[in-house]
């Protein structure tokens, strides 16, 4: 639940995910569920010319399981409180 | 479950597939694992043929382990205009397998290191 | 269990075993009537749907497992009777009928050995007599009662059941050979089990029963087999098939059976015994049973047994069905009803209802969570931080309210700047020297009454000494305009000589003679015997040797010392955790137990030479987690903690890389660890000391940070300086308050002077130490500048304000001979900060710095510098010093 619930902040704002195959998509965050499934409004392709495919997608779903990386910026996290989050986590699931 | 596609239901959506395939189709259905159900089902680009009717399948289920993602497809006039589906020679995507070729040897020199350090420390240790 | 929604009130000649005997009589008399027609698919089909209630079958014990009248109902067929005389006058014999099953299979082994005993199982042998060769064989050993179970093979068992099953009431003799070639009647496997079973078994058999129940029961290991039954097409049919005259009609559907059932067919027509086959199938079904069945274990719940219980009627409905022939046609539908059922059975009894009951469990639990702030904690208080947080009306506000309050976040709390402690530091001593600065004025009005009333000699010293001091700053600072015989003595001077006498009866006295004193004369006494022993204490000696000797920046030596780096990072987490679970109590509104934190932060642990408390303050963590871990602490357990806190401050790796003198290099990262340990730990001193401790304590604190340490070593440290700073000034403030309001008793002021006396003795001579090299300065500056390259950011200058409130606080609380041996050691810092900044106006016009900054670098060191001067009743300006107007 950490990372849906981690996610869950992103809403809303700006983050580029990068795929498990080199497509790198840049949105806002529209939507996540509990398999980090992703919904992008307003992508763009960083790479159009390699990956015109997408030229007429705006908003997209992407299949958690396929990505590698999102990238935030670094003020859309608040590093205190995730690590109180994680050890929560951790907490419960010693339990 | 997971509501995210709701949205897409009987519109035309552009898929990509882990091994590297675009397509062109309409969304009749899915489920929490994206399987999908499509309809109208042809590639995002026309390389050969580069006819419209060339229907690959009228009806088909998708498997949700190979779906990379699924854009709501809305050409603007332009781009309708534009056609920019015939392109003719189709960049290729990769697949998400990004299999290292011979990955195998570099385990194999990997495992052998470890165990040439150990049995090297074995014998410092000895 | 209904499959296919079947309709469950269609004939129930099958589904309710547990009907009285002559109703099923009765119907099964009708039914046979009624298969006399050709039968109509929905009669057939909806039997499905009857099994539904053999789900029920735990109930049967209910039912038919207690005491329950078998009577001819045992009877496999009253047909045998005339053929087994002996058997059949057996029955009334046996003491049976009345006992249940489940008595029986609960009474164990060695109970079943002695029924086996008591009943003679002969009448077995003589049921399996017209057997052929083989079964005679296995029936040899039912003779013998104790190794029966033993012998007998699971197949042997079957077989012995199946032939009795179909034991036809034609003479036996001739029946069992066409048997033997026989084949299994496709659907035979399906009747459920504990239809077959029982049915086979003759009444006065019962024992023998058992026997056979025991090892047939691990078939049925799983409780949920008992879906199988429930899952069986209705067995009407199958039973039938044996007793038709035209067997081979028989062999046909077979074939027609799917590829899968009919490969299990195939050893059936092979075999010599074709019952085999029968448990092939069965075992095929249920294949894990099968697995378990050759470990078959006596020690079967009686759950399990109670499955046989129902069944024992249905073979007094089958025998009449028996005779009804089959139509090509319901033999197809029989087919397709096999398919189906098998389709179903493949994986029916995976899980039991338990397990669909966890995963049912586990599911709602995914959805439907109690309390959201522990499931999706990050995100309940991410959202609520970031609307600016605190929304009062709704009850998230209040959550996260009290999260961010108590957890100190640097977004919410209770202040929220985050500088706070220092300022508020600042503030006490600014706070205490005004009250110092008006006090001359004041004084002057009073003095000639003061004078009058001043007990001789107790402040001689004081006025003789503000003499002397004039003369002497004049030599220090140089010409000092006007006089400063206007000052008044302090107010320390008033302090009658019986202080001593008083306190001496105070510490004598009964602690309830003097409980309504304001102040804790425990306390009080604690911090006088200590003030005695001032003179090092033995663990004392050892932990000032030892900080003497571990004053390295390596924060692994004392670590090493309190249990190891990994030991002391466990005890954080481990504090973590206690305060988060003390967190969500609160929020939930349980009782809040703070025993457990308490052990957890091991402040009273001596068997470390090192506190581990004190070494969880050596990681950012340990220092950040804090003020939470206040929020559930006992004021007694704050002032123990804190207590420890001073005792050990050598030892603190804070305080080794603020000191110069251990890390006279420190890097950026040591910096901001400084900072962090500032903002975070100074904060709570400050606050706890302003808000709830009383003088005592303050004492007791300093009392123990001089006993303890080093004083000068950790003087040189900026926090070092900072805590004793902290604790000098709040003592000065409470001082000048009482003077208003309640007045410190004098045993109280006399130890304060004592305490005092000790500290400045510790510090006196080395009391220029406080200023950081100028190398170190310059060192400190450089990292700063390199850590923060915020375009337009003035340039950072070692901002040495802290010191001069040191200076201020230890001059505030002094006499004047104290103030003018702090002057004296520090009068070149004085000058040179004079110097410092005149020289700023002079090289104004660098073009590098602007004016207005570097205006306000001079404003601010005269700012800090007449911060201690004061105290004195003195000022400097524009470079010179002048007594305070």
């Amino acid at each position: 639940m950490l990372f849906f619930s981690f996610f869950k902040t992103l809403v809303d704002q700006e983050v580029v995910v990068q795929l498990k195959n080199d497509i790198e998509l840049k949105g806002t965050l529209q939507s996540v569920d509990q398999f980090l499934n992703l919904k992008l409004d307003n992508i763009s392709c960083t790479d159009e010319e390699k990956y015109p495919h997408l030229v007429s997608v705006r908003n997209i779903f992407i299949r958690g399981s396929t990505v590698r990386y999102v990238y935030l910026n670094k003020n859309m996290v608040d590093t205190n409180l995730l690590q109180d989050a994680t050890r929560r986590e951790a907490m419960s699931e010693r339990k | 479950m997971s509501p995210l596609l709701k949205e897409y239901l009987n519109k035309k959506v552009i898929l990509v597939t882990t091994s590297g395939e675009c397509f062109i189709a309409t969304l009749e259905g899915f489920d929490k694992s994206t399987n999908l159900v499509v309809s109208n089902l042809t590639h995002r680009f026309n390389n050969d043929s580069g006819l419209e009717s060339n229907v690959l399948s009228h009806v088909q289920l998708m498997r949700g382990s190979e779906i990379v993602a699924c854009g709501l497809y809305e050409p603007t006039d332009e781009e309708t205009k534009q056609e920019s589906r015939y392109i003719v020679k189709a960049p290729t995507i990769h697949n998400t397998k990004n299999i290292v070729k011979d990955e195998h040897l570099i385990w194999m020199k990997v495992t052998e290191d470890k165990a040439h350090s150990m049995t090297k420390r074995r014998k410092l240790v000895k | 269990m209904s499959f296919f929604g079947f309709d469950p009130t269609a004939p129930q000649q099958q589904s309710h075993p547990q009907q009285h005997q002559h109703q099923q009589q009765q119907r099964s008399q009708h039914q046979q009537q009624r298969s006399q027609q050709p039968l109509d698919f929905e009669d057939t089909y909806k039997g499905y749907g009857d099994y539904q209630a053999e789900d029920e079958d735990f109930l049967n014990d209910e039912t038919f497992g207690n005491n329950v009248e078998l009577g001819n109902n045992f009877d496999f067929g009253h047909s045998q009777q005339q053929q087994q005389q002996p058997q059949v006058g057996q029955p009334p014999a046996a003491p049976v009928p009345h006992r249940s099953y489940v008595a029986a299979a609960a009474s164990g082994t060695s109970q079943q050995a002695h029924m086996d005993a008591a009943v003679d199982l002969r009448p077995m042998e003589s049921l399996w007599n017209p057997n052929s060769g083989a079964a005679a064989n296995t029936a040899g050993p039912t003779g013998d009662q104790a190794e029966q179970p033993r012998v007998l093979s699971m197949e042997e068992i079957e077989r012995n059941q199946r032939q009795m099953q179909m034991h036809p009431p034609p003479p036996p003799p001739q029946g069992y050979p066409a048997m033997q070639g026989y084949p299994m009647p496709p659907g035979n496997f399906m009747p459920p089990p504990g239809q077959n079973y029982p049915m086979m078994a003759p009444p006065p058999q019962q024992q023998q029963q058992h026997q056979q129940f025991q090892q047939m029961r691990p078939v049925f290991n799983q409780p949920n087999y008992m879906g199988y039954p429930g899952n069986a097409p209705p067995p009407h049919h199958q039973p039938q098939q044996p007793h038709q005259p035209q067997k081979q009609q028989m062999v046909a559907p077979q074939m027609q059976f799917p590829p899968q059932q009919q490969q299990q067919q195939q050893p059936v027509q092979q075999a010599p015994e074709q019952q085999a086959p029968h448990e092939q199938q069965l075992a095929s079904q249920v294949a894990m049973p099968q697995m378990d069945r050759s470990s078959s274990s006596l020690s079967q719940s009686s759950n399990e047994r109670d499955n046989f219980k129902g069944h024992p009627r249905q073979p007094h409905q089958r025998q009449p069905r028996n005779r009804e022939p089959l139509t090509p046609e319901e033999q197809k539908r029989l087919e397709v009803r096999h398919a189906k059922v098998e389709k179903i059975l493949k994986h029916s009894g995976l899980m039991t209802p338990r397990d669909k009951d966890f995963i049912t469990r586990y599911q709602l639990s995914q959805i439907v969570t109690e309390d959201p702030y522990n499931e999706d904690f990050y995100f309940q208080v991410y959202k609520i931080i970031q609307r600016g947080g605190v929304v009062g009306e709704s009850n998230k506000g209040l959550i996260a309210r009290a999260y961010l309050e108590h957890s100190g976040h640097r977004l919410g709390g209770r202040y929220k700047r985050a500088d706070i402690a220092l300022q508020r530091m600042q503030s006490q001593v600014e706070k205490a020297v005004t009250v110092a600065k008006e006090r001359p004025l004041r004084k002057q009005e009073k003095e000639q009454s003061r004078e009058n009333s001043n007990t001789e000699g107790s402040n001689s010293a004081g006025v003789s000494s503000a003499g002397q001091s004039n003369d002497n700053r004049d030599g220090v600072l140089g010409k000092i305009s006007s006089s400063l015989n206007s000052k008044a003595p302090r107010r320390q001077l008033q302090i009658p000589t019986s202080n001593k006498t008083l306190l001496n009866s105070l510490l004598v006295n009964d602690e309830h003679a003097t409980a309504a004193k304001p102040t804790n004369p425990d306390a009080l006494m604690e911090v006088t015997e200590s003030l005695g022993n001032v003179e090092l204490s033995q663990t004392a000696r050892v932990r000032r040797r030892s900080s003497y000797a571990f004053t390295s920046v390596d924060q692994s030596s004392v670590l090493s010392r309190s249990g190891g780096r990994k030991f002391v990072l466990s005890l954080i987490e481990t504090v973590y955790e206690e305060v988060l679970e003390l967190e969500a109590n609160l929020r939930s509104g349980k009782p809040i137990d703070n025993k457990k934190l308490w052990e957890a932060l091991h402040i009273n642990d001596e068997l470390y030479e090192v506190c581990p408390f004190i070494s969880m303050l050596s990681f950012d963590k340990g220092v950040k987690i804090m003020p939470r871990i206040f929020n559930f602490l006992e004021k007694d357990q704050k002032l123990k903690l804190l207590q420890t806190f001073f005792s050990e401050l050598s030892h603190l790796n804070i305080i080794i890389i603020s000191s110069y003198k251990t890390n006279p290099e420190p890097t950026e990262s040591q910096l901001k660890q400084i900072d962090i340990f500032q903002t975070v730990f100074l904060k709570i001193i400050v606050s706890f000391l302003s808000s709830s401790s009383n003088f005592i304590e303050i004492m007791g604190l300093l009392l123990h940070l001089i006993k303890n340490n080093n004083v000068s070593f950790i003087s040189t440290s900026k926090i070092g300086l900072n805590l004793i700073t902290v604790l000098i000034s709040r003592a000065a403030l409470i001082r000048q308050d009482t003077n208003r309001s309640n007045m410190l008793s004098s045993p109280e002021i006399s130890t304060w002077n004592e305490i005092y006396d000790k500290l400045f003795t510790a510090l006196e001579s080395k009391l220029a130490a406080v200023f950081p090299p100028k190398e170190y300065i310059q060192k400190v500056t450089s990292v700063h500048l390199k850590g923060h390259v915020a375009p337009g950011a003035t340039p950072q200058h070692y901002d040495q304000a802290y010191i001069w409130q040191f200076l201020a606080s230890l001059a505030l609380s002094g006499k004047l001979n104290h103030q003018r041996i702090i002057i004296d050691e520090v009068r070149d810092q004085i000058f040179g900060t004079i110097n410092e900044a005149e020289q700023l106006k002079e090289t104004a016009k660098t073009p590098t710095e602007s004016v207005d900054d570097l205006v306000y670098r001079r404003e601010k060191l005269y700012q800090d510098l007449n911060l201690f001067l004061n105290v004195m009743g003195l000022v400097s300006r524009d470079g010179e010093i002048s007594e305070l107007k």
